[in-house]
């Protein structure tokens, strides 16, 4: 089956190639730091014939045989323009300078780069500047990439200050979050704060909110596809920052020059040593995160390339005796080879894991509890470029999940590593893809994903009564798939272009979810529990579909874009009230399971060029679950439903070196389930509920501002200074709302808020 | 989940020096008082206590309505049926009874029309052996205080549930709500701190209390219900094992205590 498919696109689009073409193909890359430019435009001056590099700055286009001026464009790049007389297959590699001034910075961009947004394929798709969002102000100073992501439409925070967040209201483990193609699970430090990805060791982030391509598969709602630098293949350069919490520095360099690179990026935060600085109740505290990103390549040949990149970090969070301890590690080795001047190939072999925890020290007891996931991937992708009017990305991944159950450790002693019974699971996929320009004015990306997931034993089956008391247990044997789930994923997007200026797109795909994160809390914690699908839990099911309009306009200084989609999803897992969670050996006794929707209007105008950049985001949507364990089988509001959310970013470039900066967001609160009655129960308060989700916390809004100032700015040396202030106004937004007594035995609605105004100042190197 | 609380707040404190908290006034919905049995069978004290209320706005802070004219029977398997007399403070109350372990109990109310059942399995006592403490000096200051640790023995071949608290100085109950069961446990010795610090000179009265199933699931909703905010579970009406919609349990419990001067 898919091997016939394979061959019948390949044959389409073989057919399409003409006898007199020769290709043209190469990198591209930035001249000063070597470092490949991705999705960047090349175009054939005078015609409408185009392509873009992929996702390791590789281009290919194959064109009639005789003279033609290549246009390459970058935004933030000086245009460059080459001309070639193509006799024969050609390598080119081209250098692209950044804009020199730094208040053109934008404008250069060319006409064709500057047009994507209208005429590309990719629908529901953001793309981050990550040097952009050094400008935004951020809580703390700390800059990340999340929180801009937040301040765009159909991007929602999972609450004050934290760094998780929403797709079209899809939970937070519905988006797959990929660093150098490797999964990272908890994406989040202190329990949500600051998001694990140090912007300093970042070079591009795309964030797919529908329009899913059918590389990518494995989540409901949205992919995260995040590119680490791969450091300079000039020279030797050196770049940090001191915060107020945490200091961060990168080291990056030739090994041989244009030939091989090295990166190595730390970050480290210091609060526990401020906290005790500030008061003695936190002796014995420790309270910090750090990160390690390092990142080394070399090009051997002219055709092969060799990438190997890592990512280290924990979070050790400890009050007298009690601790929690979690961290990520991902280890990416790649392998890129041109196999012909029309087919790109990468292998991947992947290595991730997320392991979580706590531990409980009372004088002579030591009680550690942990769990963990942990991946193994091997991954091939093609991209074939037949003719400039089709590029074809096919490929296949198989991932091998092992789930560490959560497993309690009493004073070194019980439970020792051979005890400790793994559920494996294998997920695989293949797809095939085809970007097609039909007409000059109709564009299409088409493909199927084809998903398999497999349990495999050795384990014990576990099938629950009505009591959540186990009935049967069945043995698995090692080795023995004793559980399959395959899905059909059909992905599809389209533009027509109206004029040159504006287009419209539509877009559909099926994602199939086999990994499920359980969590009853609102902030992302430790104790939250990634779980496998099983023959009881049921893989989550995705059915999204999106039509948008998008049109540039005051010579493309305004771009304007809108969408609206719709989401249904099926088999969303959940706990059922009152589940007991932790070190529970039959948590899938405690499962509910139901439908969702979503549906929405996404609105953002950005200006792009002058000196005034910005933008406006605003969506208006509606999230509803249904399950017949909950609310007597009704829908109801999912909490993430928040039916406004507005943001307004401002940046103002006084002059070259100081700009400000600042941000307004509003969204409507959070729906939750407020007490309508009390009662007592062996003397305590208990509150009692009626509607679930029916009630909604205060609307939240905040203005954050900054100002960012350019000490100086030379080969040498640049440093800049960064001050910011988070919640001016000093709106007391909810964080929680609890319900008890006081002291007089008077019930009582109390508030918290956990950030009022916030001052914040950082200092920013490169040498 | 207390620590993570504890933790979201040392953080918050820390770095913004900041955050507030502050009573507001909500605009919540009503709701039409509901019927709520708090029925406690003391087996070590031989005492049946049953306490019908209706239930409140949340607003309301009057003491809740007391029903007093409900009709109150006990049931036992033996066939003996116990009707429970209406005191002066409107509580149903017997003392003298004695229960047989592993029998059923019925608790029967009737009230206007509308009767409310529920039943239980009496579990057996299982008594608390030694508490072992541990003084701790605070490398940097404070107060001396105990870390302690409850120990007791698993009666084999039968499901166990246990709820562990301490009377501090004859008065406030602490920690409510630790609950344990014997899953995968059966039979072995227990160590379970009480999670709150003991200071010296406190008198603290160390209570295991055996407990029945229906009370030990009931307690379990209660306490996960009522740890709301950071890591807690979204809003629910925990529910006993009374039919026909009414809030609160019945429930059969022995106590077995040791009581230590710091």
């Amino acid at each position: 089956m898919k091997k016939t498919l394979l061959l019948s696109l390949l044959l389409f689009c073989g057919w399409m190639i003409q006898a007199q073409d020769f290709t043209v193909s190469g990198y591209l890359k930035d001249a000063s730091s070597g470092e490949e430019l991705l999705y960047a435009t090349v175009s054939v001056e005078g015609t409408t014939i185009g392509a873009n590099t992929n996702l390791y700055g590789f281009y290919s286009l194959t064109l009639p045989k005789g003279s033609h001026t290549l246009v390459f464009s970058y935004i933030g790049y000086e245009t460059k323009k080459v001309s070639i007389d193509l006799q024969e297959n050609t390598d080119l590699d081209v250098e692209m300078g950044t804009a020199s001034n730094q208040l053109e910075e934008v404008v250069v961009t060319a006409e064709a780069e500057e047009d994507d947004n209208v005429t590309n394929t990719e629908v529901s798709v953001v793309t981050l500047d990550v040097a952009k969002t050094a400008k935004i102000p951020v809580l703390l100073g700390e800059k990340d990439v999340f929180k801009t992501l937040q301040l765009l439409p159909g991007v929602a925070s999972n609450s004050e200050g934290g760094s998780g967040f929403f797709v079209r209201g899809g939970k937070t483990d519905q988006n797959l979050v990929l660093l150098d193609e490797a999964p990272v699970y908890n994406a989040s430090h202190l329990l949500g704060f600051f998001s694990v990805f140090n912007s300093d060791a970042l070079k591009d982030v795309k964030l797919y909110k529908g329009g899913i391509p059918a590389q990518y598969g494995g989540r409901a709602s949205s992919v995260m596809d995040i590119r680490m630098k791969n450091g300079n293949m000039k020279k030797w350069e050196a770049s940090g920052g001191i915060g107020l919490i945490s200091s961060r520095a990168t080291i990056e360099g030739p090994i041989v020059k244009d030939r091989g690179s090295i990166i190595v990026s730390g970050r480290r935060t210091y609060a526990d040593f401020m906290a005790r600085v500030f008061s003695d109740d936190f002796d014995g505290t420790s309270l910090y995160f750090y990160d390690l990103n390092a990142k080394a390549n070399y090009k051997i040949g002219k055709n092969d390339r060799i990438y190997i990149s890592s990512y280290f970090g924990r979070d050790v969070l400890g009050v007298e005796g009690f601790g929690f301890d979690w961290g990520n590690q991902t280890i990416t080795a790649r392998w890129n080879h041109t196999i012909n001047k029309k087919l790109f190939s990468n292998t991947s072999v992947i290595y991730s894991d997320y392991d979580y925890g706590f531990d409980i020290a009372a004088g002579e007891i030591d009680v550690d509890l942990s769990a963990g996931i942990f991946d193994y991937t091997v991954k091939q992708d093609f991209n074939y470029y037949p003719n400039p009017k089709n590029k074809v990305s096919f490929g296949w991944i198989s991932n091998l999940h092992r789930f560490k159950p959560t497993t309690f450790v009493f004073n070194n002693t019980t439970s020792e590593d051979e005890d400790i019974i793994f559920q494996n699971a294998l997920e695989n996929g293949i797809y095939v893809a085809n970007e097609q320009k039909i007409t000059n004015k109709l564009s299409l990306n088409y493909g199927l994903r084809i998903s398999s997931f497999s349990n495999i034993g050795a384990y014990t089956e576990k099938i629950f009564n009505e009591q959540d008391e186990v009935i049967e247990e069945i043995e698995h044997a090692e080795g023995e798939f004793y559980n399959n789930y395959f899905g059909f994923e059909p992905r599809f997007s389209g533009t027509y272009l109206l004029d040159g200026k504006s287009s419209v797109k539509l877009s559909y795909n099926r994602n199939y979810q086999y990994l499920h994160l359980l969590s009853n809390s609102t902030s992302g914690t430790p104790t939250d529990v990634w779980i496998p699908s099983s023959p009881q839990v049921k893989p989550v099911l995705a059915d999204q579909i999106a039509l948008g309009y998008f049109r540039n306009f005051a010579n493309n200084q305004y771009k304007f874009s809108t969408e609206a989609y719709y989401k249904a999803l099926q088999n969303v897992v959940d706990y059922e009230d009152g589940a007991e969670v932790l070190g529970n050996p039959n948590l899938e006794s405690e499962l509910v399971f139901g439908q969702g929707e979503s549906f929405g209007i996404e609105l953002l105008l950005e200006k792009t060029k002058g000196k005034f950049t910005g933008w406006i985001s605003y969506t208006l949507s509606k999230v509803r679950n249904k399950s017949e364990a909950i609310n007597n089988g009704e829908w109801y509001s999912a909490r993430q439903d928040r039916t406004h959310d507005l943001s307004i970013v401002g940046i103002y470039e006084l002059t070259p070196r100081i700009s400000f900066s600042g941000s307004w967001v509003y969204y409507t609160g959070d729906a939750v389930t407020f007490p309508a009655g009390k009662y007592f129960i062996d003397g305590e308060l208990v509150n009692l509920y009626t509607e679930r989700n029916a009630d909604r916390m205060p609307d939240y809004h905040r203005l954050d501002l900054g100002v960012t100032w350019i000490i100086s700015d030379n080969d040498r040396f640049y440093n800049d200074l960064n001050v910011s202030v988070y919640n001016v106004y000093n709106r007391k937004n909810a964080y929680t709302i609890n319900f008890d007594q006081n002291e007089m035995g008077e019930t009582q609605a109390t508030r918290l808020a956990l950030f009022g105004a916030i001052p914040s100042i950082s200092w920013n190197f490169r040498f | 989940m207390k620590i993570t609380q504890y933790i979201i707040l040392a953080f918050a404190i820390i770095f913004s020096l900041s955050s507030c908290e502050d009573v507001i006034e909500l605009d919540l919905k009503d709701t039409d008082p509901r019927i709520v049995i708090d029925a406690s069978l003391d087996a070590s004290n031989e005492i049946l206590t049953v306490i019908i209320t209706e239930s409140n706005d949340f607003y309301n802070n009057d003491a809740p309505v007391k029903v007093s004219d409900a009709s109150v029977t006990l049931k036992a398997e033996n066939g003996t049926d116990t009707s429970v007399p209406v005191n002066a403070d409107g509580i149903y109350v017997i003392d003298n009874y004695q229960i047989v372990p592993g029998d059923e109990y019925i608790l029967e109310v009737l009230i206007g029309d509308v009767l409310y059942t529920a039943s239980t399995i009496a579990p057996n006592l299982v008594p608390l052996m030694a508490v072992d403490t541990n003084r701790i000096e605070p490398a940097f200051g404070g107060d001396v205080f105990y870390q302690t640790l409850l120990n007791w023995i698993d009666t084999p071949g039968e499901e166990n549930y246990y709820r562990v608290r301490g009377l501090l100085n004859d008065e406030t109950p602490v920690g409510p709500y630790a609950l344990y069961n014997d899953r995968g446990l059966d039979g072995q010795v227990f160590f379970r701190p009480l999670m709150e610090r003991v200071l010296l000179g406190d008198k603290m009265e160390f209570q295991l209390i055996s407990i029945d199933r229906e009370t030990h699931d009931y307690f379990l909703e209660i306490a996960a219900v009522q740890s709301q905010g950071f890591g807690g579970s979204t809003p629910f009406n925990p529910k006993g094992n009374f039919d026909n919609n009414a809030l609160g349990y019945f429930g059969i419990k022995w106590t077995s205590s040791i009581t230590i001067q710091f």
